[in-house]
């Protein structure tokens, strides 16, 4: 497809541990992920923590190497890489971190941050240039001129999440990946941040990778979204058939999870029994079997195949037939 | 009938003295929170809402905090002037709290059982075994598996919902009459945060505890709550029954939250936000604290603070829009029993018809 931005496939990232019993074992963070994202859209990958959404961040954006797998972007397959050749790729790809308080250098000051990216690809060639594109980017994400000559300790949270905006646009990516950009914010701060990451989206024509465990911050954000469980995808469709029509019963579980700001509403809440199993020691056959209220006898010795329900949704789960209908 | 109030907060202040200047945490905070129900306190970061607990408790021993005015009436009597020696003795025993990092608020290096059984010797003088066999029961009260061996295991074994379950047993161990929740939930997922509050109010159900269900969320506030009390700044901007403030949200600030969440199977371009932000506590606005980030303030919000007016029914809001609206109510006698409280009046977020 031309319109493909990135495409992931089949993509592990197995992290060695020790445990115990073994000496040698491995945390499956990502089991063979594959999934694309065309160019202007928003992906938004949601799951629980420990689901390993925030590695498939971190491993697209090559911040740690896949163990195995490929990583497509604009038809390039970039995870072979070395360092070098990366750098040129991020100018492409860049990443907005959950943590505003960490993700800062507390002893840069707010030009200093955003100017980094530039200095580093060579995208303005002398200081005036510099000052005057970092101002541009202040103004494009809400904060004032006078913001630049501060550090970030001044800033509150939300102003914060706007300067890691700002530093990510500041060499013009294509692709940016968000992980969790609003979780660590206020009720009224994070419609600000989500609205302005709408906003730059459509004057920018940029494609997000919206990572977030708040269904409803990712329903309203993206165009399709992602279900995770231990490391793989369980559902993944467009966003009008995934919450109106959850095939999975993980997905079902999550949406009847969340509370509903509305005292009116009494739904039948789907209680998951038990914990996220260890990602070190996942379950056999489907990961989410011992969860699952449907569980059957196959569930608990093949994994699923994946099921593509129709062209824009797709499912893995025994429940449902290679025609996407449910089995009896 | 006639509802009792098991804790009645009147003008409570709480400063924290700092080398910096003085920060009003709570500035003049009128709550009531009636026998068996559960009072939802909402606010930003900063709003004073886990001070006010810490107040409760008699936990500010130790910081910079002080109440510095107001009554704190449990049962009808003040504890506030208490000594450290008597709120112990209410502490962990009649009025109990779940903290919002159930991995801090649990001793690392003592056993988890050992921790439920210190409460229990400590307020009941039970003996060991007594206390144990509580303990055990009140974890599998908890839906806990394995209880006997997580009873010798120490908290960092756990996973986080485990340690808030913990947690919950821990605070209902000896029946407590109010049970302080702040943020029992934040630092947990959706399918556990569905499990706890599930069993929050089963327990609630079981034991008879009045509930004070501090958080952020709104969505919990609409699920397990019968009254919310919204604080901004150090103050309540609006309370009253859940279903009134859901449906007919009157403060700015209130309307300003609800449309600003993302709600599931609702598709908007754009959310609705409240542009600005909390103001620095060290240089508050005069007048109303949220006329600087109101769409709708009008010239009088930033020269006075408003007060609460009652607006009938229990439903109580701090904004000058509502003065008309609570004068009609006053002529037609219908919020008749409250004059509208001025800060230091007598208010009620509970029911408030007082036949």
């Amino acid at each position: 497809m031309s319109d493909c931005l990135l495409e992931i496939r089949d993509l592990k990232q197995y992290y060695p541990v020790r445990t115990k019993e073994q000496r040698k074992t491995f945390v499956k963070a990502l089991d063979g992920v594959s999934f694309q994202v065309k160019e202007g859209e928003v992906f938004g990958i949601v799951g629980e923590s420990g689901c390993g959404k925030s590695t498939m961040g971190l491993t697209i954006c090559k911040l740690i190497e896949p163990t195995s797998g490929d990583i497509i972007f604009e038809g390039r397959n970039i995870s072979g890489y070395k360092r070098n050749a990366m750098r040129e790729v991020r100018k492409k790809i860049q990443m907005v971190f959950q943590d505003p308080y960490a993700s800062l250098n507390p002893r840069m000051s707010i030009h200093d941050i955003i100017a980094e990216p530039l200095i580093i690809h060579k995208l303005c060639r002398t200081t005036q240039e510099i000052d005057a594109r970092v101002l541009q980017l202040l103004r494009q994400v809400g904060l004032d001129d006078y913001h630049a000559k501060r550090y970030p300790h001044e800033f509150s949270g939300g102003q914060r999440q706007r300067v890691g905006i700002a530093r990510a646009l500041a060499v013009e990516p294509k692709l940016i990946i968000a992980d969790e950009p609003v979780s660590a914010l206020d009720v009224s701060i994070q419609s600000q941040v989500l609205n302005l990451l709408s906003d730059l989206r459509k004057e920018l024509n940029l494609t997000y990778l919206f990572i977030a465990h708040d269904l409803s911050v990712v329903e309203h954000i993206s165009d399709k979204v992602g279900v995770m469980y231990l490391g793989n995808f369980v559902e993944v469709a467009d966003k009008y058939s995934l919450y109106e029509k959850p095939l999975h019963p993980y997905t079902q579980a999550l949406l009847s999870a969340i509370p509903v700001p509305d005292p009116e509403v009494k739904r039948e809440r789907i209680i998951l029994e038990g914990n996220i199993p260890s990602p070190i020691n996942a379950p056999s056959g489907c990961k989410f079997h011992p969860r699952c209220r449907h569980c059957m006898e196959i569930c608990k010795q093949k994994a699923p195949e994946r099921i593509d329900v129709d062209e824009n949704h797709f499912v893995y789960c025994h429940l449902y037939g290679a025609d996407g209908k449910l089995k009896k | 009938m006639e509802t009792k109030n098991i804790l009645e907060v009147k003008n409570l202040c709480t400063y924290f003295f700092m080398d910096s200047g003085v920060v009003k945490a709570v500035d003049g905070l009128d709550f009531v929170l009636e026998e068996g129900s559960t009072l939802g306190i909402v606010g930003e970061s900063g709003s004073g809402k886990s001070v006010t607990s810490l107040a409760i408790m008699g936990l500010l021993k130790g910081t910079t905090g002080k109440v510095v005015e107001g009554e704190i009436l449990f049962d009808g009597r003040d504890i506030v002037p208490l000594s450290e020696e008597e709120r112990r003795r209410i502490r962990g025993n009649e009025i109990a709290m779940i903290f919002q990092e159930p991995m801090t608020s649990l001793n690392p290096v003592i056993k988890t059982g050992e921790q439920i059984m210190e409460v229990i010797r400590l307020h009941q003088g039970a003996s060991r075994e007594e206390a144990k066999e509580r303990a055990i029961q009140l974890l599998k009260d908890t839906g806990l598996p394995r209880v006997e061996s997580m009873f010798d295991e120490y908290p960092f074994q756990l996973s986080g919902g485990q340690r808030q379950r913990v947690m919950i047993a821990m605070a209902l161990a000896c029946n407590p009459k109010i049970l302080i929740a702040d943020e029992p939930t934040t630092a947990l997922d959706v399918t556990i945060q569905a499990q706890i509050l599930d069993l929050m109010q089963r327990l609630k159900d079981k034991v008879g505890t009045s509930i004070i269900f501090i958080t952020h969320s709104l969505g919990v506030v609409a699920e397990v709550c019968d009254h919310v009390l919204v604080m901004y700044c150090s103050r309540s901007v609006e309370m009253g029954e859940v279903k009134t403030i859901f449906k007919n949200p009157a403060h700015p600030y209130t309307r300003g939250l609800l449309a600003s969440i993302p709600k599931l199977g609702e598709h908007v371009e754009a959310l609705e936000s409240i542009p600005g932000n909390v103001p620095n506590p060290k240089f508050m606005p005069k007048g109303c604290k949220f006329a600087p980030r109101c769409k709708e303030a009008i010239e009088k919000c930033s020269q006075m603070e408003p007060p609460l007016f009652d607006l009938g029914g229990g439903h109580k809001c701090r904004c000058w829009l509502c003065e008309k609206e609570a004068a009609d109510v006053r002529s037609s006698g219908d919020g008749a029993h409250g004059d509208c409280g001025d800060g230091g009046g007598r208010t009620s977020a509970g029911g408030g018809v007082n036949e």
